[in-house]
C-alpha cells in the first residue's frame, strides 16, 4: 500500500483548490495535447466571481464572465436565488486556428428577502454582468411623522 | 515560473501588485495569438506595449465603487491588471495588432518572416 501524505493546505479552501486543479489540469492537457482543448472546456465551467453591493434602496451585483455575448446569458429567480447562466459555443471566424472555442457557467446567489424579484435589471459591458436588485417599497426605511397632541 | 506557454514566450515576473489574467497563447503558421481575460477595462483603458524585449499589457478596471455603496461580497479584486511576455526574434514587433470584446483582448503577433514556413523550390 501506498501511504500519501496528508496535505493540509489542499482543505483549506476547497473550492479554490478545486478551481486551481482544474485549470491545471486544462492546461496540461490543453498543451500536451492540443486536440483535447476544445474537449475539455465545455466539461469545466468557467469561473464567475462576482461583488455585491448595498445602496439604500437596491443592491447592486457585478459578475465577471468575459467572452460571451448579450445573447448567450442567462438571467433567471428560482425560488428566491438569483441564476446567473451562460453558454457559449463559437467556430473561429477567421478559420486560421483549427479550434473552436466552448465556455459555459452557472452561478446562483441567494437573494434577499427584500428584493423585489419583478424589478430586476441586468446590463453586460466588457465582459461585466451588472445586476441592478431594486428593495421592494415597504422595506425601505420610512420616516413616520408621529402626532403630538 | 516555469509556466512557459510556447517556445517563443517567457513570463517575466511583476514586482508590481496586480493582478495577471488569465490568458493563452497559441500559434498558426503566420502568427501567435494571446488572448486574455480582463473583465472590467474600457477599450481606452487598455495597453499593448513593447518595452524592450518584453510586451507588456496593462488594463485599468474601468468601474470604481460609489462611496455610499457598501460592499456586501468580494470575489474580484479592485486592482489593475497586468501581463508581462517575452518576445524572442520570432516575433515581427512592427506589425502587432490588438482588439478587445467583451472583455477578452486578443493580441496578434505576426511572426518574423525569417520563420514564416516557406517553400524551396528545387532545381534540377
Amino acid at each position: 500500500m501506498k501511504l500519501i501524505r496528508y496535505n493540509p493546505s489542499l482543505l483549506m479552501d476547497p473550492i479554490d483548490s478545486l478551481a486551481d486543479f482544474r485549470e491545471e489540469m486544462d492546461r496540461f492537457f490543453g498543451h500536451t495535447f492540443p486536440a483535447f482543448r476544445g474537449a475539455t472546456s465545455p466539461i469545466w465551467s468557467t469561473p464567475c466571481p462576482i461583488n455585491l453591493y448595498r445602496e439604500e434602496d437596491r443592491y447592486v451585483l457585478r459578475a465577471e464572465i468575459p467572452g460571451f455575448d448579450k445573447k448567450d446569458l442567462t438571467l433567471e429567480v428560482v425560488d428566491g436565488s438569483l441564476i446567473l447562466s451562460g453558454h457559449s459555443h463559437r467556430e473561429d471566424k477567421s478559420k486560421k486556428l483549427e479550434e473552436s472555442s466552448e465556455a459555459r457557467f452557472t452561478r446562483t446567489v441567494p437573494l434577499p428577502d427584500e428584493v423585489d424579484a419583478t424589478a430586476i435589471k441586468a446590463e453586460y459591458t466588457n465582459g461585466v454582468l451588472t445586476v441592478t436588485l431594486p428593495k421592494r417599497p415597504e422595506t425601505k426605511p420610512r420616516q413616520i411623522a408621529i402626532d403630538v397632541k | 515560473m516555469n509556466t512557459e506557454k510556447t517556445p517563443s514566450t517567457e513570463v517575466v515576473e511583476t514586482p508590481v501588485p496586480t493582478q495577471q489574467p488569465v490568458y493563452d497563447v497559441t500559434e498558426t503558421p503566420e502568427e501567435f495569438v494571446i488572448t486574455a481575460r480582463i473583465p472590467g477595462v474600457d477599450r481606452s483603458a487598455v495597453e499593448t506595449v513593447i518595452d524592450g524585449d518584453d510586451l507588456v499589457i496593462t488594463g485599468k478596471r474601468t468601474w470604481k465603487q460609489p462611496d455610499n455603496w457598501k460592499l456586501l461580497h468580494e470575489e474580484i479584486p479592485a486592482v489593475d491588471y497586468r501581463l508581462v511576455l517575452r518576445l524572442d526574434h520570432r516575433v515581427n514587433r512592427d506589425a502587432l495588432k490588438a482588439h478587445l470584446t467583451n472583455g477578452i483582448l486578443t493580441v496578434m503577433l505576426p511572426k518574423a518572416e525569417a520563420v514564416k514556413p516557406r517553400r524551396i523550390e528545387i532545381s534540377s
